[in-house]
């Protein structure tokens, strides 16, 4: 012991003198300053890079220093940075050392000097401070050009969320510039004269191609220039780092990596991903942002000890994950999934799995999906085949299941589903039709109409193929009429005879047939008369309720029609127990302001059903949207009478209330029983009110005669009335007809009056001026003859009268002939020297025995009258040569008269205008035409004959013509005739 | 204003594409006429700033009105209008099939420049972004589309030997570096090199147009006095040579 502590002492003293020598050796080379101090600038990083030497190190020596760096801006005096910095240093080495500047170095001059210090422990202290370098200046204005406009940093990469200062240098002091961040202007504090800087804090990422910055020179008012900050997002922290494998070959690893940070121009790529194992010290550079696969060796590494490192220009983030292999297995989806004796109820499924080893067992998940919805749900655990049976399923119902499969020791993910759907057999109907009928009864008849639901799915249980309806006839027990109706009928229609009829419908399908619905049709239903009961609906349908029945009711059956207004009225109805004597009827169909109605049958136990109800409602009331078509009669002076009878109440939007009647008039003034109404347009006008619906004739009534009047009816319901639209125009008479007709009645009188009385006068006028004929024998003068001279002959006789001359006329016999032949033409005829014969002596020239009379008639020359002349008409100048002849006896001469005269009869059709008249000659039996045929004319001794003729007016004298009376004999006082 | 660029960018891809099939196939419209209307309507839908200026400026957020003011061509960045008609024909196709592989390369540059744009389109506030990349992509499409047709041309004029070789659309290769005077002179030069390259297709649009007017000069083109005058000033070259644009978009 003693001797350890001598051996410590001698040590100590040993190791002091050693010491003691080296400080001796320092300080004789005392002191270390730095030399050769060079500064450089990195304008993309802006920093100021320093290297120098230290003299005066012992050879082949390393000591540990400190240099006290100060860095001043703008002038040495602006000391903006001092610190310190500690390193070994060596003989003839060179030391390096950089400082990152907030301001752009560019900005401003910078000024570096540096000093330095022994601190190592081989030198004992007191160690002093060398003294400083001399001052480096860094002025990087001095290499830009002059006049221009410099804005830096250049290009600068930040992270966002910095502070970063900029500047700009203008090469004009006199310049008045401003500086825009991404348009918006920014302020900034003047360094010197040509410099100004502006400091940006929290910068924002703005977009990859970096956030534009540019000064401008107001007097040039143009980009004088510009930079970009290229600001990086923050690399964010990997999430939901996991690996797993699911063949155990292969390791898949995914992440989240959140934002990208990669920048355009190059300036950053996107952020690197690495995955490195900790337990086979393997690396692996990722070439995807999001995933990254991991080859499993054969070495049976069951624990991983993964690090994901990512990394950017900025930052360096990493998450780590332990994990034992078997404990990441995510199996691969099953296969080969499908259905064995599949029945109505029943189904066996069957997959298969990848193998993963022999003692691999895995849990599989199997579901069974019916009409969108999870049914059943069940695990299974499986080596390779998996198979379970599926029972308790609906027939004829389509089902999918699907498999999953699961590490049934380790459970880590499912594996995705693999499904098949499968339809199960078909199985009888289970449930009875729902059936109804209508009946219509006719003449000794029942037409039934049958009508049915198709089964649900659910019932149905299968595809129905056809429906039966069995008819059975309760009064004369026979046969069964049985009737097939395919599917999907859902009627038929029965003609049925009065009696009583069972109707049976069953439905079937390829399994069975379902149970009968069954249906009684009676000859006498005994429907009652029941009053219509109004109902309330709402949107969600019509609520109703009825009389509970005493006795045995098997139930009711509401019924209605979804479309009322359609002539196929889509008959909809409603079973209800026994028990029900209230229901709500709801359907999709139900539409506002359409009227519906319901009614409640009772079921009874023989199946008849029988009309209890009636009900009838709206979902919705609307205000009517027409008004009734009005006809308007028994207009008046005073009134008129409106009627809109063929206006169906029933039919409407709304329960009709009543009807107003709405009437304006230019006096306004309502009488009583109307009220004033304001239209919409603010007229005024009289609102008569009718509150009985099914009145639907209205008269108004004190009206003003010749007036102007406005009329509208419209009905009036709960919700509100018809349009107030269009209204009628119509006037009112004026009432001085009826007092012009009581002038104008006896003016008319008076006028007949006048007309008969001239007629009368004419008749007076006629007898005056045209005479009629008088009749030789009741002539005054013929009493007078009778009287003096010969009272028995009182008629002039033919063989009485004795001619006193005779002029013949030659005339060769062919001619005669001819002319009769030929009837040659008036003008021919003239041409021909006209014959007279003259017969009778005149007056003058008379010495007969006895006087003649000569008669003219002008009553027959009225025609010729009428034109102002009241002289005898024209007379044919000539008798046809032809007929002379035959008048040269006096027999003769009487057959021609009466041949003529019955020509004239015979050929001048009544109403013609023109008229020829044989001279009357008085006869016995004058004016019978038949008496002339047969009793000879014995004209009166010494009378003159002339022809007379009525002849249209304005015509004196005619042509004659062929058929003309030529063969008119004129008998004429000789120097008298006419020419 | 999507739908808008939608239906724009899709009209574009078909003509573009339909144009590039039509010269690789080897099948030319054999009729001067119609391969004179193709080639106007083309070089019209290219002097549509909306076409690809506008959205470049989206895309570098240069898409403020002091910034559209700086944007205009550098002079003799591209031919003037003067000397494109002062050139004969075949110069003529020639001098606008060199200029438009120039805008070929430099579009492409941009396109490599951006590999972030498929990552873009998952951003929702970059959706307008990713359309105004695909836009630059389907400018693409459209000159080689007119170049295709300004090959045809050539040979229908008779001058096969001298004729622009169609070309097809392939990736674009990075111009030789230069130095980097900086991102946002660089954008800015881009956006002049835009502004220019419309103001050319628009001189081009005039310049098949005249040949519409006189269809049977084949040769030599008479430009208007006023730039008959202005031509000298643009120092047109000569006969045969042609005339290169110069500039080039930013990365």
């Amino acid at each position: 012991m003693a001797l350890f502590a001598v051996f410590q002492t001698t040590f100590l003293i040993t190791l002091l003198s050693l010491r003691t020598c080296q400080s001796e050796v320092l300080a004789e080379r005392l002191p270390l300053t730095p030399e050769a101090l060079q500064v450089s600038i990195n304008s993309t990083q802006q920093c100021l890079h320093l290297q120098w030497t230290v003299h005066n190190l012992p050879y082949n020596q390393e000591f540990k220093m400190v240099f006290q760096i100060q860095i001043s801006r703008t002038e040495t005096s602006n000391v903006i940075w001092v610190g310190n910095y500690s390193t070994m240093v060596k003989w003839n080495e060179t030391v390096h050392w950089s400082w990152e500047s907030e301001l752009p170095l560019e900005c401003a001059a910078h000024f570096v000097r540096i000093r330095s210090v022994v601190d190592d422990a081989k030198v004992p202290e007191p160690n002093f401070w060398s003294s400083w370098s001399s001052w480096q200046e860094v002025n990087v204005q001095d290499f830009l050009g002059q006049g221009a406009l410099f804005v830096f940093p250049k290009d600068k990469l930040v992270e966002e969320g910095s502070n970063v200062t900029i500047c700009y240098i203008s090469g004009n002091i006199r310049n008045n510039i401003s500086c825009y961040l991404e348009g918006e202007q920014i302020d900034g504090e003047q360094l010197d004269p040509r410099v100004s800087i502006f400091k940006l804090e929290n910068v924002p990422f703005i977009r990859k191609r970096g956030t534009n910055i540019y000064c401008e020179e107001n007097q040039r008012n143009a980009i004088s220039n510009g930079t970009v900050l290229f600001v990086s997002k923050v690399l964010e922290e990997p999430k939901d780092f996991s690996c797993e494998t699911r063949d155990f070959k292969t390791l898949i690893c995914t992440w989240d990596p959140g934002a990208d940070t990669a920048l355009a121009w190059f300036k950053q790529p996107s952020q690197s991903y690495t995955l490195f194992e900790s337990f086979s010290g393997k690396k692996k550079s990722c070439d995807e942002k999001t995933r990254c696969n991991w080859q499993i060796t054969q070495d049976s590494q069951e624990i991983y000890n993964f690090t994901l490192i990512t990394a950017n220009y900025f930052r360096t983030r990493s998450v780590n994950l332990l994990f034992n292999l078997t404990h990441r297995v995510h199996p691969m989806r099953p296969f080969s999934v499908q259905f064995e004796n599949v029945s109505a109820t029943n189904a066996v499924m069957t997959w298969k799995v990848h193998s993963s080893g022999d003692n691999f067992t895995l849990l599989c998940q199997v579901e069974l999906h019916g009409e969108g919805k999870m049914i059943q749900q069940h695990n299974v655990s499986v080596k390779v085949n998996g198979k379970y049976l599926l029972s308790e399923l609906e027939p004829y119902t389509e089902y999918v299941a699907q498999v999953r499969c699961a590490d049934a020791n380790h459970f880590w993910k499912w594996s995705e589903w693999s499904g098949q759907d499968f339809t199960t057999s078909e199985a009888a109907p289970s449930e009875a039709p729902d059936v109804w009928r209508t009946v219509k009864l006719g003449p000794g008849s029942h037409n039934v109409t049958l009508l049915w639901k198709p089964l649900s799915k659910f019932h149905a249980k299968g595809k129905i193929l056809f429906y039966n309806v069995v008819i059975e006839n309760l009064d004369k027990p026979s046969g069964l009429e049985p009737h097939s109706i395919p599917a999907p009928a859902n009627g038929t229609e029965l003609s049925l005879d009065e009696g009583s009829y069972r109707i049976r419908v069953t439905a079937s399908n390829s399994a069975g047939t379902s149970p009968a619905a069954v249906m009684v049709v009676s000859a006498d239903p005994g429907n009652k008369v029941v009053e219509e009961e109004i109902i309330n609906g709402t949107e969600d349908g019509f609520s109703m309720s009825w009389k509970p029945q005493s006795g045995d009711v098997m139930g009711y059956v509401v019924e209605w029609c979804d479309c009322p207004q359609d002539p196929l009225c889509d008959l909809q109805w409603k079973n209800l127990g026994p028990n029900t004597t209230t229901t709500v009827i709801s359907s999709d169909a139900f539409r506002p302001g359409v009227r519906y109605n319901f009614r409640i049958y009772g079921l009874s136990t023989r199946r008849i059903a029988y009309l209890l109800e009636n009900k009838t409602g709206y979902t919705q009331e609307l205000a009517p949207s027409d008004n009734p078509q009005v006809v308007m009669n028994n207009l008046t002076s005073h009134s008129f009478t409106l009627s809109w009878k063929n206006y169906s109440t029933k039919s409407q939007p709304a329960f009709i209330k009543g009807y107003r009647v709405y009437l304006k008039s230019k006096a306004g003034q309502c009488h009583p029983g109307a009220e004033k109404a304001v239209l919409p347009d603010n007229t005024v006008c009289c609102q008569y009110k009718i509150d009985n619906p099914e009145q639907k004739t209205f008269s108004v009534e004190k009206l003003q005669p010749e007036s102007f009047y406005e009329f509208l009816v419209t009905p009036y319901t709960s919700v509100g009335e018809g349009p107030r639209r269009t209204f009628t125009k119509v006037r009112t008479p004026d009432e001085y007809p009826y007092m012009l007709l009581r002038v104008i009645l006896p003016v008319i009188l008076c006028v007949l009056l006048l007309v008969l009385g001239c007629h009368l006068k004419s008749q007076w006028m006629k007898d005056k001026c045209y005479p009629d004929i008088p009749d030789p024998y009741k002539s005054s003068v013929l009493s007078l003859i009778k009287s003096k001279e010969n009272p028995h002959r009182t008629i002039m006789s033919i063989s009485d009268c004795i001619p006193d001359a005779i002029e013949v006329v030659n005339k060769p016999e062919g001619t005669k002939i001819q002319s009769l032949g030929t009837r040659k033409s008036l003008t021919e005829m003239e041409s021909t020297k006209p014959t007279y014969l003259y017969l009778l002596p005149t007056e003058k020239n008379y010495s007969g025995p006895g006087p003649c009379i000569c008669f003219e008639n002008y009553t027959y020359n009225q025609a010729a009258s009428d034109c102002g002349s009241c002289a005898h008409g024209p007379v044919p100048p000539e008798a046809p040569p032809s007929q002379l002849g035959l008048l040269t006896s006096p027999e003769n001469l009487l057959k021609a008269l009466e041949k003529n005269y019955m020509n004239s009869l015979g050929e001048i059709p009544a109403g013609e205008t023109t008229l020829n008249y044989v001279s009357q000659v008085a006869s016995p039996m004058s004016g019978d035409k038949d008496s002339l045929s047969t009793n000879a004319l014995v004209p009166p001794p010494c009378s003159e004959y002339k022809m007379q003729m009525a002849v249209p007016l304005c015509l004196a004298s005619p042509p004659p013509t062929e058929n003309s009376n030529l063969s008119s004999i004129t008998l004429l006082v000789p120097g008298e005739h006419y020419r | 204003m999507g739908t808008q660029i939608t239906r724009r960018t899709l009209l574009s891809l078909v003509l573009g594409l339909l144009f590039a099939s039509m010269a690789a196939m080897g099948s030319c419209p054999g009729d001067f006429q119609v391969l004179l209307g193709q080639l106007q309507k083309q070089a019209r839908s290219m002097q549509d700033p909306s076409m690809l200026l506008d959205p470049y400026m989206r895309i570098q957020g240069l898409d403020f009105p002091k910034l559209r003011e700086r944007c205009k061509e550098r002079p003799g960045a591209f031919p003037s209008e003067g000397a494109l008609r002062g050139l004969d024909k075949q110069s003529f196709l020639r001098t606008l099939n060199a200029t438009l592989g120039l805008v070929l390369h430099q579009l492409a540059a941009v396109q490599q420049q951006l590999p972030e744009a498929q990552g873009l389109r998952r951003l929702p506030e970059a959706r307008l972004s990713a359309q105004d990349l695909e836009m630059l992509q389907m400018a693409r499409l459209n000159i080689h589309g007119l170049r295709n047709n300004i090959f045809c041309m050539s040979r229908l004029l008779g001058s096969s030997r001298h004729a622009a070789a169609p070309t097809q659309a392939a990736p674009g290769t990075s111009p030789p570096p230069t130095p980097d005077p900086g991102a946002f002179q660089r954008k800015l030069e881009g956006c002049r090199f835009l502004h220019g390259y419309h103001r050319f297709m628009s001189s081009v649009g005039q310049v098949f147009g005249e040949w519409g007017k006189s269809p049977s000069q084949s040769h030599r083109h008479r430009p208007p006095r006023a730039l008959q005058e202005e031509a000298p000033r643009a120092r047109p070259p000569r006969r045969g040579k042609r005339l290169v644009p110069r500039g080039q978009l930013p990365r």
